[in-house]
């Protein structure tokens, strides 16, 4: 496989900002509901939120789905249009 | 209507199916919203909704109230949608980032990617990944690397390499723990992995 320019620099990112996970995406994925209301509630993390957040920031697929989620939630808090 | 009210009238049959035609309503306004511009259009968000419904009354006694039902059926709702999505997006993607004999090590095209000014550390760091990636990684990790290069999902590398969403996000977290802890070895500092290509 030759890198270009970009997947050189997307690989150094993806393990220069890498921290230790010991979450799976599944563990994640149940918990993010929790998550997402502490988040937009604006309520302090606890120790296992924070854990869920961690794999998030860890792991590019957990974190594109969060960020749909979020924009559903967002969605049907507002009353249908 | 509150989450206790949702619980009671999904488990009650005089009151189910009113309360399932409720959570659909609210099931494709959000889904519309999280896959607008991507390609899900409305029959798109209505089979989701369709589907999701059907696994919210197989969860419901998994339920465990720790947010609100709407939120919980929504993240169900999110999870089928981007998996369907993501296997539409990538299903004529060629597999052989993830299978091909050829594809087994990184090659660097240093002409493209090294300026004049930054020769030397450039190559440095790329002659230190190269060693690193041969190295360090076993056959499956480089692989997995790759594919996530190309921007593949990792559930849709697991779907071909016939693994799971977990195992393969580990093998991938694991390649990357070895890759920082070899570069950091080599004397590299975050800073250097963030800015030495950007």
């Amino acid at each position: 496989m030759v890198l270009d320019k970009n997947q050189v620099s997307t690989l150094l990112q993806f393990v220069a900002t890498v921290t230790p996970d010991g979450m799976t995406c599944d563990g994640c994925l149940e918990q993010v509901p929790e998550l997402a209301e502490s988040q937009m509630g604006s309520i302090p993390l606890d120790e296992v939120m924070l854990k869920v957040k961690n794999h998030i920031d860890n792991c590019p697929c957990c974190a594109g789905e969060y960020e749909s989620f979020l924009v559903a939630l967002n969605e049907i808090e507002e009353p249908a249009r | 209507m509150s989450t206790d009210e949702w619980v009671v009238r999904l488990r009650d049959e005089d009151q189910q199916e009113v309360a399932l035609i409720e959570l659909r309503k609210v099931l494709i306004r959000g889904l519309r919203k999280a896959f607008a511009g991507k390609g899900g259009g409305d029959a798109f968000c209505e089979d989701i909704a369709q589907e999701t419904l059907i696994r919210v009354l197989e969860k419901l006694d998994q339920f465990a109230g720790r947010s609100r039902f709407t939120t919980w059926a929504m993240s169900i709702a999110i999870r089928i949608g981007t998996s369907q999505f993501r296997r539409k997006m990538f299903k004529d993607v060629s597999l052989n980032a993830v299978d091909s004999e050829d594809n087994m090590r990184f090659q660097f095209e240093d002409e493209s990617i090294i300026a004049p000014d930054e020769v030397e550390s450039r190559k440095a760091m790329v002659a230190t990944l190269n060693s690193l990636i041969a190295e360090t990684l076993t056959d499956r990790q480089r692989q997995a690397t790759e594919a996530i290069l190309h921007g593949m999902p990792v559930e849709e590398i697991a779907s071909r390499t016939d693994s799971n969403r977990n195992a393969v996000y580990k093998l991938i977290h694991d390649s990357r723990m070895r890759l920082r802890q070899g570069l950091e070895n080599a004397g590299y500092t975050a800073d250097d992995m963030m800015l030495t290509f950007a």
